[in-house]
């Protein structure tokens, strides 16, 4: 699909499996008390058999009345939501992983935001994405696009925005909707596609390329890190000689015992069949088996 | 030739296999070797790089080939020794009941000619002619707290001169701050090895793994020229055991 399916619900299971075989999509697991820490639980969350591609989810912060009280007490549940980060199936766009949030823009609020946000930095993300939902924007400028739950509107709606070049972007659904909303927008853009195949062409190569620069962004960043660790390495194994490493290895183990000791070897050798017995007499015998 | 019973108990014995994995084409190498675990109650817990090239591919692989381990995927913070931290988070907070764990990462040392020796006798304590006499030697000695390659037990410290690292000032720093009481610093270089489970239980009750992982440096870290936490922990991953009145011993 030109934009991604975002799937908001209160139910945890459904990352149990792809049920809307759709192509791609990202469940946006609705969080608005803090008894849903205790309900995905470390337990529940990796007992779920989740489609290796293509299904995500992310949290939803969505604690519109309450905010300070919610975002003061997230502190306490930091290494938990960490952990959902972890998960494989989370949702990191470029290192940040993706967070909704539906919430006031209170300086409180902000201030627990930034502090989590701290934490995460800490654990080698480069900060997070937020996707705050209590802003109506449905321009191309917004990234995303909350639909309500008429689907007629929705089939409008989404057309509207296909002609103003909407791409690429979220396309937010209500779990109550969410298998017709998804085949709402995918008959919309089979409409589209018949109707302007031209635009419909140049949305999708968009939208493709898109993510291909994403892609390939995100390749060059992990490349040139590579290439300067291969740098460094090159560097240590020039400065470190590694013969002189196993002369003195073999100088320390070996070379410093007395010779007595030396030939009795040599002699064992012999005995556990590793030495030719000639060898000890006579140069011109091969004197090492294989 | 062992007795009957003895058979039974390593049989019996719940390990957990903490395995971290920064480099896609080496997994295969691994797995031949994970397969020693199909006779024991094996718990796995994967850790994948978020930097690793094919991470999908390789999540899907470890997916289908193990559908109950557990699997998370973290930045490069800490090298391997950030990827077992949040293993080892996971595995507190899941209230496992393990008896062992087993760590283990797919080394690969690109600095030196000797890498892949290294890397052969590392992985030495998951050779299944080894495994029953790790598990026997555990059950027959309750002081033998960790088990490893005999050759990489190393002692960097000197009791006239202290440390002689490049981390000497961060060990110094964190012996005092998590209280470790020790009067032998050996610890396994290359950090592989077994472990008794209530060891790591024990400690990483009282400090969060993760709180240490946040402290460890990013990217690929290297103590040629600078100490480093990362390397650090490597070697306090070993001392929280001795720390504990247990031993360490070599095979």
């Amino acid at each position: 699909m030109i934009n991604t399916p975002v799937i908001l619900t209160s139910d945890y299971s459904l990352l149990a499996g792809n049920v809307y075989h759709a192509e791609s999509f990202i469940y946006a697991l609705n969080f608005n008390n803090l008894s849903c820490f205790e309900k995905l639980t470390l337990n529940s969350l990796h007992s779920y058999k989740v489609d290796v591609r293509d299904v995500y989810f992310a949290i939803y912060f969505n604690f519109s009345e309450n905010d300070p009280v919610f975002f003061e007490s997230l502190s306490n549940w930091k290494e938990l939501i960490l952990h959902y980060f972890f998960h494989p199936n989370y949702k990191i766009v470029q290192n940040k992983p993706m967070v909704f949030l539906n919430t006031n823009d209170s300086v409180r609020v902000k201030e627990q935001l930034l502090k989590l946000e701290d934490y995460i930095i800490s654990q080698g993300y480069d900060g997070w994405e937020l996707i705050n939902m209590s802003s109506e924007l449905n321009t191309k400028n917004s990234s995303y696009f909350h639909a309500n739950d008429d689907l007629n509107m929705l089939s409008r709606n989404y057309h509207q925005l296909l002609e103003k070049n909407y791409c690429a972007d979220f396309i937010i659904l209500n779990d109550s909707i969410a298998l017709s909303g998804i085949n709402t927008l995918s008959e919309v853009e089979n409409t589209f596609r018949k109707d302007l195949p031209d635009h419909y062409y140049q949305l999708n190569e968009y939208k493709q390329l898109i993510e291909e620069v994403k892609q390939l962004r995100g390749r060059m960043l992990l490349m040139e890190k590579d290439l300067r660790n291969q740098k460094q390495y090159l560097e240590i194994y020039k400065s470190l000689d590694e013969s002189t490493k196993i002369i003195e290895f073999y100088r320390n183990e070996y070379e410093i015992l007395p010779s007595w000791y030396k030939k009795l070897g040599h002699i064992l050798k012999v005995l556990t069949g590793k030495r030719s017995f000639r060898s000890l007499f006579d140069n011109n015998v091969k004197k090492y088996k294989n | 030739m062992i007795a009957h019973h003895l058979k039974m108990d390593i049989e019996n014995s719940k390990i957990g296999v903490i395995l971290h994995i920064y480099y896609e084409d080496s997994f295969e190498f691994i797995k031949e070797r994970l397969k020693v675990f199909k006779s024991f109650n094996t718990i796995f817990f994967f850790n994948i790089c978020i930097n690793a090239p094919g991470k999908e591919k390789l999540y899907a692989n470890l997916k289908t080939t193990y559908p109950s381990s557990f699997i998370t995927q973290t930045t490069n913070v800490g090298k391997d020794i950030g990827g077992k931290l949040t293993s080892l988070d996971l595995f507190i907070k899941l209230r496992i009941k393990l008896d062992y764990l087993v760590l283990l990462h797919d080394k690969k040392s690109p600095h030196s000619a000797l890498g892949d020796v290294w890397k052969q006798k590392l992985f030495k304590i998951i050779e299944p002619s080894n495994l029953t006499t790790i598990v026997k030697a555990f059950r027959e000695k309750q002081q033998v707290g960790i088990l490893g390659a005999k050759e990489f037990i190393v002692n960097e410290y000197d009791k006239k001169t202290g440390f002689d690292n490049n981390n000497k000032d961060i060990l110094k720093a964190l012996i005092v701050k998590h209280q470790l009481k020790l009067n032998n610093f050996d610890f396994i270089g290359g950090t592989m090895f077994w472990i008794r489970a209530e060891i790591m239980q024990s400690f990483f009750s009282k400090y969060s793994a993760l709180e240490v992982r946040s402290t460890l440096e990013k990217g690929n870290v290297l103590d040629n020229i600078n100490g480093t936490y990362t390397h650090s922990w490597e070697r306090m991953l070993c001392w929280i055991a001795l720390d504990q009145g247990y031993l360490i011993k070599g095979i």
